[in-house]
């Protein structure tokens, strides 16, 4: 396969990065498989002692465990669908972030069902989702819609990789060992660049990119959905379908920020993920963080303003300071107000204040996520009429803690070493003349 | 009484007590022989409970006359999915006469093996508006006709049965709650990882969605009509340990309920009694009806002074009590 | 002390400790294990056909409320002033009830056909033993249904030891899954007779059966009376065993939900399957090359 210069170029950056572990990297591993290993302690705890090491109880049945998979899928479909819209519509500045879309698409989608194996009573039983499946659950619809999602975004990432395995495998810039030789060699599926490999691959990715877009939108709507479906104050919305789309592409797009931003500085890649790409995924944020902010309003003014009894309990909650008032604010300011302020005002549009702000707004999405969950399980329609505190209200224990940050060091340590096996800029696209 | 019998008896009683004396001397030899395994068999052989009589003697009586273990049915997975045929499960819960003496509650916790702490069967204290005057509302599975726990339930764990009742499949339930949060009643529990003491020889007969036998840590489990019980024409056992006749059930099809005492037409007795569903506009139609509080038997404070500390705080929050 | 006292004084010794040691380690068994006191009831039932139901209950009081006990022996007997007969045994169901259950010609009468019963349970190592026992006429009630276009009735006659009885109360009642339903009373006249009037709306099983009852409660001379009879005289109760329809809690789906369900996977499957195709195009084409 022919390599151009500028791709040459690219591979001489990155050869140090790909073709080993660097010390920094093996601390980076060791720290992350330390969170790890608590974490796994943490499971084993729970495992022989049943889920009363969690701090869910029978009025409060979800807790951090589902706040995090709503948080890592959302995340997920967000990478997926933007990597797809970037695809499919061809936005010129989309090649140093199409990589990272899809890494963060795939690597949430990994550890987003892990909580919910976490938060089921008997995952020993998990195949009988399968064996005695019904299809009237909203539970069905998400497995099935999970599982083909990640499918999905497996094809996804495979396929924007298969140029970059073929360079790989044909580059003489990079010192490879020759099981990585190797490995490329069966991954590029003997891609030399021919007109017609060519199209059938460029055919592939436009389908792919294209079937993903509705999908996400179907596959996050089935997410709200188990909460929809229920009659539950706080729950109980038609518009939550749209909501959490929304959401999961904001929560999404910010990763990808983020990710960027670390790539950029670890990496030096400033020529590559430049100052632009930043205000770029600014303005991506700007709308979305809008359309969050409209979808947050309209759902919390027709509770209040309906003033129906339960809608009302929890409205009460969210907005006293003795109950979740505060963090309900924090979540708000920091996932729609900051946010918008920050990319609105062209001296405060920079890469690190855009970062910041990126960061603030995951950590409100997912406040936000918890402020979803468990007010809502904290006022059942009969009064609970319990003295046991943790029958009344939620606190997670740290064995919840433990296998939340695991989840977190999962993400990163999956990152690390994926960024290990390919380039985190794709290198095909940048063959802009052929010879 | 004849003579004869009389001096029957007699005659057994002097054998009886030439028995008792050989038999006592044969312990008095074995247990010197072998004192360890005959404390061990007596330990085996003790389905005993120990009771204060009225008259304050101690004595030893056997656990069946607790009524705790009784005969059950053996059925079929099948027919524990499909239901007894032809019936229509109904019960009527009169407000009116509750007190909350919570027999209901430690009937229910004795007969599933529950811990205490456990309640299936519940009793609130009601208190609808800021004027509005509180009343005792025991609470039992409604037993839907429109259930959302089971159209939500992923791998038909919890089923809706012909008969009417809604029962959980401990063997089969993944433990995800979800029935849980789409029960608007909090009727449903879960089994946070106690393993409960159930004899063995329940445990292999009883077992069974029908008994909600065994309780499986990581699975839901709730109140499930005893239909155990309903198979041998014999009530729930809330509605039989019920001392106010709260509790009123039968079969919507022969159109009957009865308490126990009491047996009425069903239909007539909503009629003349302005019987309502509770939070009828959820759409979930229970299959248990309440009889407004009118007329009650007991002032509401009947049923809280006599309470012990720890469940009186419960209701801390009601006004007026 | 000579040998021959000490050998006589041990001997004594040895048989009083013989004797003695077991009737006191008696005493303190009996002590330990007192046991419970019962309450015996005995009671009648006579139906049509000279048949009669002898009905002990035995109860205890335990844990402060009064239990039937259950797996308990129950001797039956028939007196009169100069005999008794044992009629025979049964054992108390889960209630604490043992039924036995006799023709009344072959019990044994005085003179004025007086018949009297007798029940006793004996006790066991947990319970003490107690009796009942009963005086009873022979009595019968006669059923004839009345079957009229707008209305139905009973037409109910009691006769006591040969005579027509005046004056007592009959209910009748439909049998019910848990416990009879009351439907009708009424007043016997001075032929014995009386007109219940029965509903017309009671639900019966699928062929709209019912099993009625009349019944003298608990009389003093006669014990309880019964009659019963199976009328068509209920409302047919339809679909009595149907299958479970297609909805949301049902196992079975709506049919538009496994269709959206199938349409949705095979569009991204199907997209799926193309893109796998095309990749092992690529992959022949480049083994070609």
């Amino acid at each position: 396969m022919d390599i151009s210069k500028k791709q040459t170029a690219i591979l001489q950056k990155f050869g140090p990065y790909i073709e080993r572990f660097d010390a920094r990297s093996f601390v980076y591993i060791f720290l992350l498989s330390l969170v790890i290993l608590v974490g796994l302690y943490a499971l084993i705890q729970q495992i022989l002692e049943g889920h009363v090491v969690t701090g869910m109880r029978d009025n409060v049945v979800w807790g951090l465990y589902i706040v995090n998979f709503i948080f890592f899928i959302g995340i997920s479909y967000g990478g997926a669908i933007l990597a797809g819209f970037l695809h499919l519509f061809k936005v010129p500045w989309r090649r140093p972030i199409m990589r990272i879309a899809v890494l963060t698409a795939f690597i949430s989608a990994l550890i987003g069902p892990i909580f919910i194996i976490l938060c089921i009573g008997r995952f020993d039983r998990l195949h009988y989702l399968f064996i005695h499946a019904r299809l009237q659950s909203p539970i069905f619809w998400d497995v099935v819609a999970i599982s083909t999602y990640l499918v999905g975004a497996i094809i996804f990432m495979y396929l924007l990789m298969i140029k970059d395995f073929a360079i790989y495998r044909d580059s003489d810039v990079l010192n490879l060992p020759t099981w990585r030789r190797n490995l490329y060699r069966a991954l590029a599926l003997n891609y030399q660049g021919t007109e017609s490999q060519n199209r059938q691959l460029s055919v592939s990715k436009n389908l792919i990119a294209l079937i993903m877009i509705p999908m996400v939108v179907v596959v996050s709507s089935v997410l709200s959905w188990i909460f929809g479906m229920t009659l539950r104050p706080g729950w109980h919305s038609t518009i939550f379908g749209p909501y959490f789309v929304l959401a999961a592409i904001y929560s999404g797009a910010a990763v990808i920020v983020i990710m960027m931003w670390i790539f950029r500085r670890s990496y030096k890649l400033e020529d590559y993920l430049t100052d632009k790409h930043f205000a770029y995924m600014g303005y991506i944020l700007l709308a979305l963080g809008a359309g969050y902010g409209y979808f947050t309003f309209s759902e919390y003014l027709t509770s209040w303003f309906g003033s129906e009894k339960w809608d009302s309990e929890v409205m009460e909650k969210l907005f006293n300071p003795d109950e979740y008032g505060w963090w309900f604010l924090i979540s708000n300011v920091f996932s729609i107000v900051i946010p918008i302020v920050v990319v609105a005002f062209k001296k405060l549009r920079t890469p690190n204040l855009i970062t910041l702000s990126a960061l603030l707004l995951v950590f409100g999405m997912w406040i936000k996520r918890y402020l979803i969950v468990v007010p809502t399980l904290e006022t059942p329609l009969l009064p609970i009429q319990d003295t046991r505190p943790e029958y009344i209200h939620y606190s997670a224990t740290w064995v919840e803690w433990a296998l939340s940050f695991a989840g977190l060091a999962t993400f990163i340590l999956f990152f690390i070493i994926m960024a290990k096996l390919v380039t985190i800029v794709t290198v095909s696209d940048y063959a802009e003349k052929k010879n | 009484m004849s003579e004869l019998s009389k001096n029957e008896r007699r005659d057994f009683l002097k054998k009886g007590a030439l028995g008792v004396t050989l038999a006592a001397w044969g312990q008095l030899v074995f247990s010197c022989s072998s004192g360890g395994e005959g404390g061990e068999a007596a330990a085996e052989t003790s389905d005993t409970v120990k009771l204060l009589t009225p008259d304050g003697e101690l004595v030893e009586v056997d656990k069946k006359y607790l009524k705790h273990v009784h005969h059950v049915p053996k059925v079929s997975q099948k027919e524990a999915r499909a239901g007894i045929p032809g019936k229509k499960f109904v019960m009527v819960i009169d407000l009116a006469r509750c007190n909350n003496a919570r027999k209901c509650i430690s009937a229910c916790q004795a007969m599933h093996h529950l811990p205490p702490e456990k309640e299936w069967v519940t009793v609130k204290l009601m208190k609808d508006s800021k004027d509005s005057s509180p009343y005792w509302f025991p609470k039992t599975c409604f037993h839907c006709d429109n259930p959302p726990c089971v159209k939500v339930c992923p791998v038909n764990a919890t089923y809706k049965r012909q008969d009417g009742l809604v029962l959980v499949d401990s063997e089969r339930c993944i433990g995800c709650k979800f029935c849980m949060t789409a029960c608007p009643y909090s009727t449903r529990t879960f089994n946070w990882g106690e393993e409960l003491e159930i004899p063995a020889d329940i445990e292999t007969h009883h077992a069974g969605p029908e008994t909600s036998v065994p309780s499986r840590p990581g699975t839901v489990e709730k109140c499930d009509f005893c239909p155990d019980m309903v198979r041998m024409g014999k009530l729930p056992d809330c509605v039989s340990a019920c001392p106010n006749g709260v509790f009123y059930f039968g079969d919507q099809n022969e159109d009957v309920v009865t308490n126990g005492s009491e047996t009425l037409r069903f239909s007539q007795l909503i009629k003349d009694r302005s019987g309502y569903r509770y939070m009828e506009d959820l759409g979930t139609e229970p299959r248990v009806w309440y009889l407004p509080p009118r007329d009650r038997i007991f002032p509401v404070e009947r049923g809280y002074e006599a309470l012990p500390d720890d469940i009186k705080e419960r209701y801390d929050d009601v006004e007026g009590i | 002390m000579p040998l021959s006292k000490i050998i006589k004084l041990s001997w004594l010794i040895c048989i009083i400790v013989m004797g003695l040691t077991p009737a006191s380690l008696k005493a303190q068994d009996e002590e330990e294990q007192e046991q419970l006191r019962t309450r015996a009831s005995l009671s009648s039932v006579q139906k049509n056909d000279n048949v009669l139901d002898l009905k002990m209950l035995i109860r205890a009081k335990i844990d402060g409320r009064y239990t039937g006990l259950p797996g308990l022996e129950v001797m039956f007997y028939a007196t009169t002033d100069s005999s008794q007969v044992e009629l025979g045994k049964a054992a108390t169901n889960e209630d604490g009830i043992a039924t036995l259950t006799v023709k009344t010609q072959e019990v044994p009468k005085d003179t004025a056909n007086l018949m009297a019963f007798a029940a006793e349970f004996e006790g066991n190592d947990e319970f003490k033993g107690s009796d009942d026992d009963i005086e009873i006429y022979p009595a019968e009630l006669l059923l004839q249904p009345i079957d009229e276009d707008s209305s139905r009735a009973l037409l109910l006659t009691l006769v006591g030891n040969g005579d027509p009885v005046e004056d007592e109360d009959i209910s009748i009642f439909v049998k019910r899954l848990f416990a009879p339903l009351k439907v009708g009373e009424g007043t016997t006249d001075s032929a014995g007779e009386v007109d219940i009037d029965f509903p017309m709306d009671l639900p019966g099983d699928g062929e709209g059966n019912l099993e009625i009852f009349a019944r003298l409660e608990d009389h003093s001379d006669y014990g309880t009376v019964e009659v019963h009879a199976a009328l068509p005289w209920g409302t047919p109760v339809a679909q009595l065993n149907q299958d479970l329809p297609k909805a949301l809690w049902s196992p079975n789906p709506p049919t538009w939900m496994l269709l959206a369900f199938i349409v949705l996977m095979t569009a991204v499957w199907g997209h799926y399957a193309v893109i796998v195709y095309k990749l092992a195009q690529v992959k022949k084409e480049g083994n070609a090359e």
